[in-house]
């Protein structure tokens, strides 16, 4: 039987300024990972957005991006756009026209307000193209995700490194309050009969799967999904299934 | 050509681990202070336990740590009774009150506990383990030789150094390596013959494992899940897909916990 098709969607790649001690998770450090763990693909963001600038950051993912096939750049946005232009809708037309399927924002370091007041015309960019919007869970407030998809119902927002606990009361109440949010599964979010039970209230076309790169052992976000009591459909799409439409859904 | 690694097989295609002794060195029932947590009986951990391969669990109240000792560590119990070839039991006394510890210890030992988890301070407030209402804990769990579970986030790990050297009759186990004071951790083991570090963390930090085999200590490291606070399944994962030897593995998984259980 052929192994569960993986992809990964939280993956940071990139050298910190401080080394971790333990590993140095550059490209090849991640292209081997992905092939340790038999990932077929990664969504891939780049450390040098938040401890560098982030239009250099996604400058550096797009060179080492590549000729990887199983690397798909997730590029970093601003309300503001790319400098000098400061237009977000130039810099939105530009990445979807060289080829963006998924973006990410990291309020906390770019020091904006992640509140619609601010950042409500990239939330609308995003939803009119059906990009995917990854954010961090400790980058944001759950007040604040309350907030952007009351305002904006269609964005198909994506909250990484969801953390391990329980039956999340905030989480929950939100994921029945907004359709279109949507969390990304890995080693943080390790909470017993976790998966299956979101499955069980949400269904399974709302989570999709990570692996904490680099941070975390990649292993226990692969059992944390192999070894889920659900069913091979619901796995199949938290694997792979689900990122694969979301993908495939943005309206350049 | 290196042999294949029969347990990151195992684990990438969801099968239960067979051929190996696999033990989760801990474990918990009941529910947090800060958050429900799903389905936190005797029954659903030996559920997750039979999808994993897991013959055995040991687990504490996580009412009894939280304060209530003796409404909490009968759930415990009744889980040891329920599943005996399944449930190693740790006791947990009200130290914050020493006027019941001994009959806490005494009662839990008769009722079928065979080790004690001991749990400081951090997320909520305690006694730290230099304490002297430790000290009757420790002096009846070394006269009984049993294995101690404690909790360490690091700093604690000083609290507990007169003990081990004074009670050499207790197997200790130093929970959470990874969380801080790595290299405190690994000297403990080290230098004490009855010390082992256990690894549960929602971490889950990357080259951990390696970098302690690496290091000399694959006799030493004791599998732990911590669930059903965590998933037993994503920290199983940490250790079947460890770039260790398969021996390694095996020792980590469960061939040391027997020697600190006294199984």
């Amino acid at each position: 039987m052929a192994p569960l098709k993986l992809i990964a969607c939280d993956v940071m790649v990139g050298l910190p300024r401080k080394p971790y001690p333990l590993f140095r998770p550059d490209a090849a450090d991640l292209d081997r990972e992905l092939a340790r763990l038999e990932i077929a693909a990664a969504v891939v963001r780049h450390r040098q957005c938040i401890e560098n600038f982030p239009y250099w950051g996604n400058d550096v993912l797009a060179r080492e991006a590549a000729g990887r096939a199983a690397w798909i750049p997730a590029v970093c946005l601003t309300p503001d756009g790319a400098p000098d232009g400061f237009s977000l809708e130039q810099t939105m037309a530009r990445a979807l026209a060289q080829g963006m399927r998924v973006a990410w924002i990291s309020p906390r370091e770019h020091m904006f307000s992640a509140r619609p007041w601010c950042s409500g015309k990239l939330y609308g960019a995003c939803s009119a193209a059906r990009l995917p919007l990854l954010v961090d869970y400790r980058g944001i407030t759950l007040d604040e995700i309350e907030e952007i998809l009351t305002a904006f119902p269609q964005l198909r927002l994506i909250v990484t490194q969801v953390p391990r606990l329980g039956r999340h009361r905030s989480l929950y109440a939100l994921l029945e309050r907004h359709p279109s949010l949507h969390l990304c599964l890995s080693s943080a979010y390790s909470v017993h009969e976790g998966i299956p039970d979101l499955v069980e209230n949400f269904g399974h076309a709302r989570f999709v799967w990570g692996t904490s790169y680099p941070e975390a052992e990649g292993g226990a976000s692969v059992a944390l999904l192999t070894y889920a009591p659900i069913t091979e459909a619901a796995r199949a799409a938290i694997a792979h299934g689900n990122i694969e439409r979301l993908l495939a859904e943005v309206k350049p | 050509m290196s042999a294949p690694d029969i347990f990151q097989a195992a684990g990438r295609a969801g099968r239960p681990i067979a051929g190996a002794v696999l033990i989760d060195a801990h474990a918990h029932f009941g529910h947090g202070p800060d958050f429900p947590i799903l389905h936190p009986t005797a029954k659903s951990l030996v559920a997750s336990m039979d999808r994993l391969g897991i013959q055995l669990s040991c687990v504490s109240s996580i009412q009894a740590i939280f304060g209530d000792a003796e409404q909490g560590n009968p759930h415990v119990a009744d889980g040891i009774k329920e599943f005996p070839d399944r449930i190693f039991g740790y006791l947990v006394v009200d130290v914050g009150y020493p006027e019941k510890v001994a009959a806490q210890l005494a009662g839990g030992r008769a009722a079928g506990f065979r080790g004690v988890k001991v749990w400081s301070y951090g997320a909520r407030p305690g006694l730290p383990y230099n304490h002297p209402n430790y000290e009757p804990v420790f002096a009846y769990a070394n006269e009984h030789a049993m294995p101690v579970l404690a909790h360490v986030f690091g700093p604690e790990l000083d609290e507990l150094e007169g003990y081990i050297q004074r009670y050499p009759r207790i197997r200790w186990l130093l929970a959470h390596i990874g969380s801080a004071e790595l290299e405190k951790y690994m000297r403990f083991a080290r230098e004490y013959p009855t010390v082992y570090v256990e690894l549960c963390l929602s971490a889950c930090p990357r080259g951990l494992i390696e970098h302690l085999v690496m290091a000399g200590l694959e006799d030493k490291i004791v599998w732990g899940s911590d669930a059903v606070f965590l998933d037993q399944a994503s920290q199983l994962g940490r250790v079947l897909f460890a770039q260790i030897p398969l021996e390694a593995k095996r020792k980590i998984m469960g061939l040391n916990a027997r020697k600190v259980l006294g199984l």
